[in-house]
């Protein structure tokens, strides 16, 4: 910086205390000084009226919600390079989703976008079963060890029941995440699946 | 690659997903869209998830913003900016010729501001993006950039000028292109 305006005028001239005299004069310098234009524009943002911080950009609901759906499935690549047995199984079982109420949220949350979330949340745990080597945690049509395995995962005692002879064989359980809590799935088996 | 179990969710929740904003907006600047930092934010994220295994601990943040920093990077290297914004060269401008007026009563907006920075050349705005708007340290900025600490100072300071000179030349810039 050796432009002797700097130090003296421009500070004036910014806070606005210079007379137009003075004014015009530093205005026709600053036409021709580098110095002082930058400098100028230095204290313009040391002011705190151009602060880069205002630029900051929140990212948008969509991108939350394509990484939640992502997220799920990053694992399929492993789904692809051993397919068959574990695919059958998946397609084969049919899950049925009980939900032991770990959650008991106030019925007024229970909004449409509520449903909606909840819903693609355990759609997501759903998914994410289907890889090789989630669909059970405990693998086993014993009521009784299904039962027992659940003990102490969960708040609550859940009861096991097998109706193989309804169609729907116990294949095992685990568990699953929702809404931050864990919850109980069952796998059941229907014949010919 | 692994999958992740249970706890490796949980914890990836915990401590990855909470920066997902800070991974946006470092790509926002890094490639001046937001559909294309949409785009690399989710494929950032993606990748840490992928790896996630491998993550003893530590600055979750700053190791999700080098990802996004590398991956903004090859995708400018596949996708080079074109058309109109033309990167600020120096060498072109060693005068600003703003008018007072231009300078001082310029409108001080984001906008003028977000135009100026748009035009620094990507690792500056990056050292810039850490800086002013994640309130990194040198430290991790060198981390998450992996610029020695000494030459992260001096790109900070040489950006800064750059932005200055940017800004004082926006106005003139504006004037030429409506011409």
């Amino acid at each position: 910086m050796t432009c002797d305006f700097a130090d003296s005028l421009l500070q004036c001239y910014f806070d606005g205390e210079l007379s137009a005299l003075s004014a015009a004069e530093f205005e026709r310098h600053l036409q021709h000084c580098v110095d002082c234009a930058v400098e100028l524009v230095d204290l313009d943002l040391l002011s705190g009226r151009l602060q880069l911080a205002q630029l900051y950009e929140a990212a948008p609901a969509s991108l939350r919600k394509k990484i939640r759906a992502d997220l799920r499935s990053v694992a399929p690549t492993t789904a692809i390079a051993q397919p068959l047995l574990w695919h059958w199984l998946a397609a084969a079982a049919t899950l049925l989703l009980v939900a032991i109420a770990g959650w008991r949220a106030s019925p007024l949350l229970r909004t449409d976008d509520y449903q909606a979330e909840l819903a693609e949340e355990i759609v997501d745990a759903h998914v994410h079963s289907l890889q090789p080597g989630h669909l059970t945690g405990i693998s086993s049509n014993d009521e009784q060890a299904v039962k027992g395995w659940f003990k102490g995962k969960l708040t609550c005692a859940l009861p096991v029941r097998d109706f193989a002879d309804k169609g729907f064989a116990l294949q095992g359980g685990r568990l699953d995440v929702v809404e931050e809590r864990s919850v109980a799935v069952l796998v059941y088996a229907r014949p010919g699946h | 690659m692994n999958d992740l179990d249970h706890e490796d969710w949980l914890r990836f929740e915990q401590l990855v997903l909470p920066h997902v904003d800070n991974a946006f907006n470092l790509a926002r600047w890094l490639l001046r869209s937001r559909a294309d930092a949409e785009d690399v934010a989710q494929e950032a994220l993606l990748r840490v998830c992928r790896f996630f295994r491998g993550f003893q601990g530590g600055d979750a943040r700053a190791w999700l913003l080098q990802i996004v920093g590398n991956t903004c990077y090859s995708w400018l290297e596949k996708n080079p900016p074109r058309g109109l914004m033309v990167e600020f060269d120096e060498e072109l401008h060693p005068q600003p010729v703003a008018t007072p007026e231009s300078i001082a009563i310029a409108d001080e907006g984001r906008e003028r501001l977000s135009r100026a920075l748009e035009t620094l050349p990507p690792r500056f705005r990056e050292v810039l993006v850490l800086r002013e708007l994640e309130g990194c340290s040198d430290k991790e900025i060198a981390a998450i950039t992996s610029i020695p600490v000494g030459t992260v100072m001096s790109s900070l300071s040489r950006a800064q000028r750059q932005l200055y000179s940017a800004l004082a030349n926006s106005p003139l810039k504006e004037a030429v292109r409506d011409v």
